[in-house]
Formats: structure tokens, sequence, C-alpha cells
């Protein structure tokens, strides 16, 4: 039996998305458990909104299938519909409707009734702190606002899985900051979140999981941890010594893999080609040397340059 | 929920707001539009102030209004100032509604809630009633004072109110299909001028027709108190009905998602607008004949209409895809006779072609056993009819069919080959159709005019140089210049090209009515359960029965 946590939510399998010779989605195939929170990244036109469309039962796949809470998106849209709620990088505003408006009338279309409508309805204006705006017209929202009634309509049916396309794109510091603590909260009260952003810091901090994608490909996946570990063919490493600098330097400068060596003290600093396992293996021949090491450090390079390193900023 | 302090205004609060639970939340949504909505209240006032207007001109200029009766001159006025915002401005804002939507993004949002297709569609239906019951409410206190200058009758005003609301929705239906049709900006932009310039041109046309109070007497001049008054209304009202079936069949198939059988449904409003036509035909023909003549006109006329019908539907259905979604193939019918009788419902193209021949077919086989019944029951005088005779019947009635087969045929055959290269949608399939026919009659007719001049020809062997051209052959068949010589070649010749054709055709047929039913998926029957609770306890047995 599958435990809570476990359970796959999001499925895609071998998923393809052709428009004519440009190859939108190329083959992808990920899986995001129960309560987890997804960050796609990609350059623009990498096709992160077009799987997340196809997620939402918005498009269709050419080849390979998608799976929300183990229903498909093509042979079962009507089933992951009411699982899904989609955040598009759109607003999708109605003319003279205010604010509550907006919200009830995608509650009657989720099929949400009387006092059910109401609750939902309630709870939603207080998590995204629209309670004091429910008479203001939808046109006289700042962007922070809208973001937070778009989140609200994705979130108004209480769906397992929430599909954010760039929610935080335009927003000034505060209403970031508010727009990651609801999403933080929300998968902690357990639904499971994918998320498309271009600030990757934010995403670091948000997300369990991150995939890189770029033309269509994944290019690496797995927790931030793991993706610059497994990129990390590069390291800014420093290491102390107590004694024997001249011939440490020497040492350094005679290996192939070291480069840009500078030193301070009893401190040298130098780039070092090669992942963890290397940069272990540089530790223990520094042992075996004989050299006097109190303390080795390499210095973890950030999501942004491990997007950039992996990805090559080309588009279709 | 809003609550008022009176025990009254609360009972109403609490009434509205349940009874709003069940309406469709479209409607809802777009009245509260509406409501606030300068593009709803300046046509509302416009339509007061013009009635207001009238009202006082018409007093003024009308001598007769202290002592005459001039209610229905009054009623026209108001009738069409009523007609400009049913005719226009509610079809039209139907159209707006959807495509405005589409532009907007809003449509995007809306498809992915669990509202169902139709319920989009019945709830944009219902946005365009409300209209109408205000627009009718503004002039509704005018229309009033007209029965009470006499000259007209409550009867008079309810059949023309009637009409004139049942053509209203009609064209509201069929903005809501033209709407759905296509996604690109710039046919939309193309279809919204052609909209507004159809409907002002529908507008325009009913001036005489309200003006010469012949819409009072629809249908047919008929007299009130007959009866043949109420069947023709009936009639009337269930053929344009028809028309508003297929467009809603068709909108609601457009909105359903990819996956979806958009098809069937379609198909069988298909069969059901031939079915009623027909059988209205069949009546009418029956019930005011007076000779076998009165009964034979009427199918031919009748025929010029129900075959391009056919052929346009024929062409559609032959570019559907006959792939079928695992979704669809979970539908399919179990048994073999299920599957026998339904495989021609189900979507693709070969499945749309015999659909298509076969109602066409069924068409021709009730035409002409009608006439021949007809010719044997009734007398032959000599009736305004007596233009055309049984043989005639049968001729035209055996072309029909056989060209159909020979152009869907074709066309059938080249969009199966274009596939192998090119996307061929059901767009693309009836301009393919329509170029394909156009070539059939042109290429012959040049030929056949071009080579007159310098070699003239008997009439015979132009029949068979035109043998593919079907306006001049079935113009010569309504004539009566077909021979019985040139009838029997053109059998032979078409019926035997299309009799191939056919064959050609059927391989592909074969495969797809041979589809496999799929079983639902693990998740879905776990969900269906789940749906419908636990299963009842059982009850405890008898421990002392056998």
């Amino acid at each position: 039996m599958i435990s809570r946590g476990d359970r796959p939510m999001i499925e895609l399998y071998n998923l393809h998305r052709f428009f004519g010779r440009t190859r939108a989605v190329d083959n992808i195939s990920f899986t995001v458990r129960e309560g987890n929170v997804f960050g796609y990244i990609g350059p623009n036109g990498a096709g992160k909104t077009t799987s997340m469309r196809i997620l939402a039962t918005l498009d269709h796949p050419t080849y390979g299938d998608a799976y929300v809470d183990g229903f498909s998106v093509v042979d079962d849209p009507d089933h992951v519909r009411r699982r899904l709620g989609f955040m598009p990088d759109y607003f999708g505003a109605y003319a003279n409707v205010n604010v509550y408006e907006y919200l009830d009338f995608f509650a009657r279309s989720y099929g949400l009734r009387g006092k059910d409508r109401l609750k939902a309805l309630k709870y939603t204006m207080g998590f995204t702190k629209l309670d004091g705006l429910a008479e203001k017209p939808m046109t006289g929202l700042s962007k922070g606002m809208k973001q937070r009634l778009c989140l609200g309509r994705a979130m108004i049916h209480n769906p397992s899985v929430l599909v954010l396309d760039e929610p935080a794109a335009g927003l000034d510091p505060r209403a970031r900051i508010q727009l990651r603590e609801m999403i933080r909260e929300l998968a902690d009260k357990g639904t499971t979140i994918l998320i498309s952003s271009h600030i990757l810091t934010e995403l670091a901090e948000m997300c369990d999981t991150v995939g890189i994608i770029e033309q269509g490909q994944l290019l690496a996946m797995g927790t931030v941890e793991e993706i610059r570990g497994e990129t990390a063919e590069h390291a800014a490493v420093h290491i102390q010594t107590l004694d024997e600098m001249p011939r440490l330097l020497a040492w350094l400068h005679a290996r192939e893999d070291v480069a840009q060596v500078s030193s301070e003290g009893k401190n040298v600093r130098f780039d070092f080609q090669g992942d963890k396992d290397a940069q272990a293996k540089l530790l223990k021949e520094l042992v075996q040397e004989n050299f006097p090491i109190i303390a080795f450090g390499a210095k973890e390079r950030s999501l942004e340059e491990v997007f950039m390193s992996i990805t090559e900023g080309k588009v279709q | 929920m809003p609550r008022a302090k009176s025990k009254l205004g609360a009972w109403i609060d609490r009434t509205s707001f349940r009874a709003a639970e069940f309406l469709n939340p479209i409607l809802i949504k777009e009245g509260r539009q509406a409501l606030k909505s300068r593009g709803f209240s300046v046509p509302f006032l416009l339509v007061l102030l013009a009635c207001l207007f009238w009202s006082f001109l018409g007093v003024s200029i009308n001598e007769n209004v202290y002592y005459g009766a001039v209610g229905w001159d009054f009623f026209s006025a108001y009738y069409l100032i009523l007609a400009f915002p049913l005719l226009v401005i509610v079809p039209f804002g139907a159209f707006r509604s959807l495509t405005g939507e589409r532009e907007d993004g809003t449509y995007e949002l809306l498809s992915i809630t669990t509202l169902r297709p139709l319920q989009i569609v019945n709830g944009k239906l219902a946005s365009a009633l409300m209209q109408m019951a205000v627009y009718l409410s503004a002039v509704a206190p005018c229309i009033a004072f007209t029965y009470l200058l006499r000259g007209i009758d409550l009867f008079a005003i309810a059949t023309m109110l009637f009409w004139l609301v049942s053509a209203s929705l009609l064209l509201s239906v069929f903005c809501l299909m033209l709407a759905t049709l296509t996604t690109a900006k710039h046919w939309q932009v193309l279809m919204s001028v052609m909209v507004i310039a159809a409907l002002m041109f529908i507008f325009f046309s009913t001036f005489p027709i309200v003006l010469e109070g012949e819409l009072q007497r629809l249908p047919w001049g008929l007299a009130v108190e007959t009866w043949e008054f109420w069947a023709g209304s009936f009639a009337t009202f269930s053929g344009v009905s028809m028309i508003g079936a297929l467009s809603y069949s068709v909108a609601h198939a457009q909105l359903k998602f990819p996956t979806d059988n958009r098809s069937t449904s379609v198909r069988i409003v298909m069969l059901l607008c031939s079915v009623v036509y027909t059988s209205w035909i069949g009546w009418a023909s029956y019930t005011f004949s007076e000779s076998a003549d009165d009964v034979i006109a009427p199918i031919a006329i009748s025929a010029a209409f129900f075959f391009p019908f056919w052929f346009i539907m024929g062409a559609f259905l032959v570019g559907e895809y006959g792939e079928l979604s695992r979704r669809i193939r979970r539908t399919l019918p179990k048994t073999m006779a299920g599957r026998m009788f339904t495989a021609w419902f189900i979507p693709g193209s070969g499945t749309g072609y015999v659909f298509t021949i076969c109602c066409a077919g069924a068409g021709s086989i009730f035409g002409i056993v009608m006439g021949f019944y007809a010719d044997l029951r009734l007398p032959n005088t000599n009736t305004m009819f007596r233009f055309i005779d049984t043989r005639q019947l049968v001729q035209i009635l055996v072309y029909f069919p056989l060209y159909l087969v020979f152009y869907l045929s074709i066309g059938r055959l080249l969009v199966v080959g274009l596939r192998k290269r090119i996307h061929v949608g059901v767009v693309a399939s009836l301009l393919l159709h329509l170029i394909i026919l156009a070539t059939g009659c042109i290429v012959p007719f040049a030929v056949d005019n071009i080579s007159m001049q310098t070699n003239f020809r008997d009439m015979e062997t132009r029949h068979i140089i035109e043998t593919t051209n079907v306006f001049w052959v079935l113009i010569e068949a309504y004539e009566d210049n077909i021979s019985g010589t040139i009838f029997a070649l053109h059998l032979l010749g078409l019926g035997g090209v299309s009799m191939i054709l056919i064959l050609l055709n059927l391989n592909s047929v074969i495969k797809e009515i041979r589809q496999q039913r799929v079983a639902e998926p693990k998740r879905v029957r776990e969900e269906k359960a789940a749906q419908a609770g636990p299963p009842a306890p059982a009850l405890p047995t008898n421990p002392f029965s056998d």
C-alpha cells in the first residue's frame, strides 16, 4: 500500500508535444510525489508552459501521457480537472466583476454548492488575504493582488495538485515572499505543487525537487543538493594548512585539475575541476602526501550557476 | 449571502439564494456583468427611448388614434424596435460572449473547471434568453398599450412575439456555433464582420414581413381557425428547431476535449433532421394533395435541398479521423449486434462515409416509394404541379445518391491519401470536396462548350460528355430531357465507377469498424466504486436453511 508522501500525484511518461517541426516537449518523464513541491526551471521557450498546459488538460500530447493522481490527462480529463488547480502565466479577467463574484463564479463552476461554496470562498479569501478586497473590481487590482486572486481561483475547489506557471513574475519582494509562504503552506497541508519560475533562488528555497528543461528536454532532475552535486564539475576549494605552504603550492600547481591557485597566510584557494568524488580523492591525496591540513572546503554552486552551466540558452 | 431586515425580505433572500444554486454559473456571472455593463444598459435605454418616442410620435401624427382601430400600426413599430435587440444585439452578444472569452483567455480557465461543454453552451444560451426577457419587459407596456388601441388581438400578439423569440434563440445558437468554429484571431474578426452583416440583413428583412402583416398569417397564409394552420405552424417550428438542434450539437461537440467523442451526437441530430424534414414533407404532400402530382413534385423539389445537405454533412464527416482515443473505445458496444448497428455512429472518416451514403440512400428509397404509392392511390389530374411525373422522380432520386456516392468516394480517397503527408481536418475536407465537385462540373462543361463551337453535337452526346456535371444532368432530368437510353448509360457508367470507388474505400472503412473496445483503467473503476459508496453489508443468512 502506498503511504502518504509516497503516492505519485504527477507522472509524465515519454511526453512529446510537437508544433509542426518544433519539438516543444521532447520525451519528458518524471514523477512528483504527494505533498512535494517540484520546481520547473528553464529558459523562455524551453517547453515548461506547454507541459504544464498538457497537465492542466488545456493541450494534449503528440505522444506519451501524463497522469494526475493516477488519471490520464488524455483519457480522463474530467477526473483530472477535479483534482487539479492551474494558475497560468496570464490573468484571465472578466469585465464588470469584483473579486468575490469572480471567485464565486469559479466555485460554482467547480460544482461547489450551498454552504460548501460559502466555506470554500471564506477559506480561500482568508488564505489569499483577499478578505478586504471582496467588493473591489478586478480592473482595480495591483499585480500582487491579481496573483493572489489567481491562486485563489486555482485552489477554490481544494485540489490535490496545483500547477503554477510563473506565479511570482512581476511581483515586488513583499508580494513574492507572501506568495512563497502561501505555496509552502499549501505544500505542508499535502498539496502537490508543480511550479515554474525564473527566480531561481526562490525555487531553491521552496522546492523539494527541481527539474531543468531546455529545448523540450529534461536535462537534470533531483533535489537542489543533488543537482548541485551532479553538475558540480568545478568547485572553488579552500584549504587551510598548518605548515609546508611552498610544497603545497608546488604540488597544486603541478596538477592539471587545479587552476587559479592563490594563497594568503595559511589559506590556499583554487579552482578545482571535478565532482564531489574527485574532491574527496583530492583530500585523500593531500593527507597521503602528509600535508598538515586542518580545513578543507568546497564552495557549493548556487542554483543559478548550476542552471547556467546546464543550459545553453537555446530556444527552438 | 445578503441579509434583509424584514421577514419577507429575509425569505426572498433565502429562496433566491437556494434557487440560484440550481442555475447555471455562467448565467449568474453574465447576469451580474450585464447589470454593471454599459453594453447592456445603453441598448436597453435606447429601446425604452425608441418606444417612448414612437408612442408620442404615433399619437401625434395618427389622426385615427381616438376613433379607429390603430393597434396594428402601433404594434408593427414596437415590434420592429424590439426586433433590433432580439435579432441583432442578443445573437451578436452570444457570439461575442464566446469569442471574447477566447480572446481574453478566460475560456481556458472555464474549460478546465468541472463545467461540461453542454453546460457552457447552455449557460451562454440562458444568458441570451435572460437578455431577451429584459428587452421584452421593456417593450411589454407598449405592447399592452397596442392591445387597448384595438385592431390587433392577443393571439396575433402572442404569435408574433413567439416567432420573434424563436428566431432570436435560433440565431443565438447559430452564432454560438460559429463562435466555436475557429480560435484564430483573424478568422474571428472576419467572422464577426460577416455575422453582424448577416444579422443586420435578417433584421431589415423583417420590415416587409411585419409591415405587410405576413407574420400573423404564418404558415403559408392559412387561417388561424383551421387545424392545418396549427399543423403547419408546428411543422415550421420543428423544422426551424432542427436547424437550431444541429447548430447546438455542433457547438457542443466543438467545445469537447479532443479525445472526446465529438461526432456521435452530431450524427444523431443529422439523422433526426432528415427524418423530421422527410416526415413533414411526406405528411404535408399527402394532406394537401388532390392528385399524384401534388406529392411527386414536392418530393422532387425537396430532393434538391436534401442531397446538398447530405453532401456537405458527408464532406465534414469524411474529414474526421478514424483513430479512436482510448476514451472513446471504452464506450464501444460490447456485442456484435450492438457494434453492427452503432458502428456508423462512432467517429471516423469511413464510418461517416457509410453513414452519409446510407442516410441519403434511405431518403431516396423513401421518396421513390412515396412517389409510386401516390401514383397508384391518387388520381392524375392537371394541377399546378403537373410538370414532373413518376419516371422523372425516379430518375432524380437515383441520380442524387449516385452523384453523392461518386463525389464523396473520390473525396474520401483523396483525403486518406493526403493524410499520409499532411493534416487534413474537417474544414479542409469540405473545401476539397467542393473543389472536386467544381472540377467535375466545370471541366466537362468547358469541354462541351468549347468543342460545340467547332463541332455541333446532338443532345444525347452532350449528355454523355456532361456525365460528371451533376448540375447539368439534374437540370436536364427536372426538365424531362433525359431519355431512357441516356439514363441507362449514366446508370451503367456512373454506377460502375461508383461501385469501384466504394470497393476502394471499403478496406479502410473495415479497419475503422474493427477497433477493439478497451476496459476502463483501474483508477477510474476505483473512483467510480468510491463514488458509489461502500458495498451494502451482506444480509445475515439463516443457519437452518439449506
